[in-house]
């Protein structure tokens, strides 16, 4: 059967990178694929080397906007690991806090996009629409929306008053039934689960193979979770589970998502319930030569830094890997042998920090060179077949 | 080019190009669609390809490798068209300023190709919806 | 963890230079840079997952650490070899190990290191029109 070479991308922002699959088809099969990145390389490892041990959490929360807290986290653990520094228990409270704020508004931002791509814009409106709460009182906690600045070297940067914690309750239920509304849809809906079902399957040893981590690893029944295996913050100290899903599909992976909203909003509460007042801040003056590793579990899976220093007030090398680096080239695994209408939603599940909507993607006939198909197309491709299977 | 400019401030079809943006302004554009701040009231809307759209987003801070990519989805871009340069990196290239990344700011890529080119700057990181909602009314009662 | 350290001394044995545990949860050990592949395979074969791996230019040459997870223990060991000057090379462990696959091709890109045995070597992170030979995270190297 002829081969038809399908490029998409390139615009298609990751952490660093934006990315350009080609994807090689044999009718509507997948038969390989391969993945360009660099047209997001921003070069902040070189940067960080030029900035202040002090400065590069600002810098790292821009590695992804998405992941805003979690970069930071992880650079400042390696930084402490470093200067051994014993951190005030009232800071690991409020850096937990704010990283489950972040996990479920970015589980919520990634529920609404699988809705878009599968046809079901509602879906997508609605989630958005109660994720806004979350995004407010992660303004009211931090001064941003997004970008939080709110952890550093020693501690956390502003307290949080107690007349917030109420606010902070509020927010955190309000998702609760949306979110166990979408997990009723998803497991009832016909259409949904023949959508999800068996789809894009990354199977456990394919999953170890390619070192994947994350609701990624989590849907494949791999037990991988910085939050358990090497706490930090205060995780420790609370009681949550680790969600794992054995089939390795989308749906898995969109059930992993789901169920971890909840977890997120049991530790909002139990981080309330057991903080106490106190010092934020352990005052670090200065970082000691040595080398340092800090992970920690963003909401697309483990970040992980290695900072390096010499006893100056610069990193002598600040290594950042940002967790879709591992799961992006596990695709190879997933979308060989899957129909090209799926693609849209696999490419999708493993929540490359996108905003796929607005890529360019332009598919041509590697022949004659015609373009065939736009990522339009694509998210089309993958609607219709949703109406097909709601026609059966 | 009068009744064009003023078609083309009846209601506003906009691309999003990210050119090495770190998905905070993207996800914030994507805020605009949603129901809080649903700018298809205004008659805006995105829309998949540049050769549909009015006005172009640009975000991030133009990597070496996206430069030839912004110039030519610019030049696919029906004119008159008007560039919307959005947050602190495209606007300056904002903290990545000093890295090996990126050659030159946003503006200077799209004057490379034209240079009388309509651009809008909406600073912050990222702007608020509300930064932007406000910056392209701004924009559109200027031209 | 302890036990995990143990065995990791027993089968590393004569390719072992070095090992350092600054705590409980973290060890260094330095490797000879022939064996690394085997060393590396050892490591996984425990139930390790190579979460990343990172070049740094030393004196004698670029040093690339391993850094590998333990899940479902607190341990991260960071396993590093020398690959010197003139031309840094070490064994590929992706051949053994797909993550590895794309970290190998970034070093060779931002440091300069051929890995031997990698399948595929074609850039990855820097742009198209980036000059051969200059590689940005080298000592010297100037935006």
């Amino acid at each position: 059967m002829k081969r038809t070479l399908i490029p998409i991308g390139p615009y298609h922002p990751l952490q660093e990178e934006a990315e350009f699959f080609q994807l090689f088809v044999e009718g509507e099969t997948v038969v390989d694929m391969d993945v360009r990145i660099s047209y997001n390389h921003r070069g902040i490892e070189e940067l960080s080397s030029r900035k202040t041990f002090d400065q590069v959490p600002y810098l790292v929360e821009r590695v992804c906007g998405i992941c805003s807290a979690s970069h930071p986290i992880a650079y400042i653990q390696a930084v402490e690991d470093i200067a051994r520094v014993q951190v005030p228990d009232r800071a690991l409270y409020l850096r937990t806090i704010v990283l489950e704020l972040e996990r479920l508004h970015s589980h919520m931002l990634w529920i609404g996009l699988a809705g878009h791509f599968i046809g079901y814009n509602t879906v997508w409106m609605w989630v958005w629409r109660y994720r806004e709460p979350v995004m407010d009182i992660l303004e009211l906690i931090t001064g941003s929306r997004v970008n939080y600045a709110n952890a550093k070297i020693g501690g956390v940067r502003r307290d949080v008053s107690p007349d917030l914690y109420p606010e902070i309750r509020k927010a955190a239920d309000a998702v609760v039934g949306p979110i166990e509304l979408v997990i009723k849809a998803v497991r009832d809906d016909p259409v949904l689960r023949a959508r999800l079902k068996g789809v894009g399957v990354l199977k456990k040893s394919a999953a170890r193979a390619w070192c994947v981590t994350g609701p990624t690893a989590r849907g494949s029944g791999l037990h991988i979770d910085v939050r358990k295996d090497d706490p930090y913050a205060a995780y420790d100290r609370l009681k949550f589970d680790e969600v794992v899903w054995d089939d390795g599909d989308v749906y898995c992976k969109f059930m992993v998502r789901c169920f971890e909203c909840l977890e997120a909003v049991k530790i909002i509460h139990q981080c309330l319930d057991q903080i106490e007042p106190g010092p934020i801040d352990a005052m670090v003056r200065e970082i000691p030569p040595g080398d340092g590793c800090g992970h920690a579990e963003a909401p697309r899976g483990e970040t992980f830094h290695f900072v390096r220093s010499d006893g100056s007030a610069t990193p002598v090398r600040h290594k950042v890997r940002a967790p879709s680096y591992v799961n992006i080239p596990s695709f190879k695994a997933s979308c060989v042998g899957q129909e090209i209408a799926d693609v849209a939603l696999i490419l999708a599940s493993v929540d490359p920090c996108y905003s796929c909507t607005e890529r360019v993607a332009v598919a041509k006939d590697v022949s004659t060179g015609k373009v065939l198909w736009t990522h339009s197309d694509l998210v089309r491709l993958s609607r219709e077949k949703t109406v097909r299977m709601g026609g059966k | 080019m009068g009744w064009k400019m003023w078609a083309l401030k009846k209601s506003v079809w906009v691309y999003h190009v990210n050119v090495g943006a770190c998905n905070n302004c993207d996800i914030e554009i994507l805020e605009l669609l949603t129901p809080r701040y649903d700018i298809e009231r205004f008659g805006m809307m995105l829309v998949g390809s540049p050769r549909h759209a009015d006005a172009l987003l640009v975000t991030g801070i133009c990597t070496r490798q996206s430069v030839r990519r912004l110039q030519e989805v610019y030049l696919q871009t029906a004119k008159p068209c008007v560039v919307f340069v959005i947050g602190s990196c495209a606007g300056d290239r904002g903290i990545f300023k000093a890295g090996y990344g990126s050659p030159a700011p946003v503006d200077e890529v799209i004057r490379e190709v034209d240079p009388n080119a309509i651009i809008a700057y909406v600073p912050g990181c990222p702007p608020r919806p509300e930064a932007m909602i406000s910056g392209v009314v701004k924009a559109l009662a200027a031209i | 963890m302890d036990s995990i350290l143990e065995t990791i001394k027993v089968r590393l044995a004569s390719d072992l230079l070095s090992l350092s545990v600054p705590s409980a949860d973290r060890a260094f050990a330095r490797v000879q840079s022939a064996s690394i592949r085997r060393c590396v395979a050892h490591i996984w074969n425990l139930g390790g997952r190579l979460a990343t791996m990172t070049g740094i230019e030393v004196r004698d040459g670029i040093e690339v650490n391993y850094h590998v997870c333990f899940d479902g223990d607190t341990l991260v060991i960071t396993l590093s070899a020398l690959a010197p000057w003139p031309e840094p090379s070490l064994e590929s462990v992706a051949q053994d190990i797909p993550g590895a696959l794309w970290i190998e091709r970034e070093i060779h890109d931002i440091l300069g290191v051929s890995f031997t045995g990698h399948p595929d070597m074609r850039r990855l992170v820097l742009p198209d029109d980036w000059p051969e030979g200059v590689y940005p995270l080298r000592k010297g190297f100037e935006a």
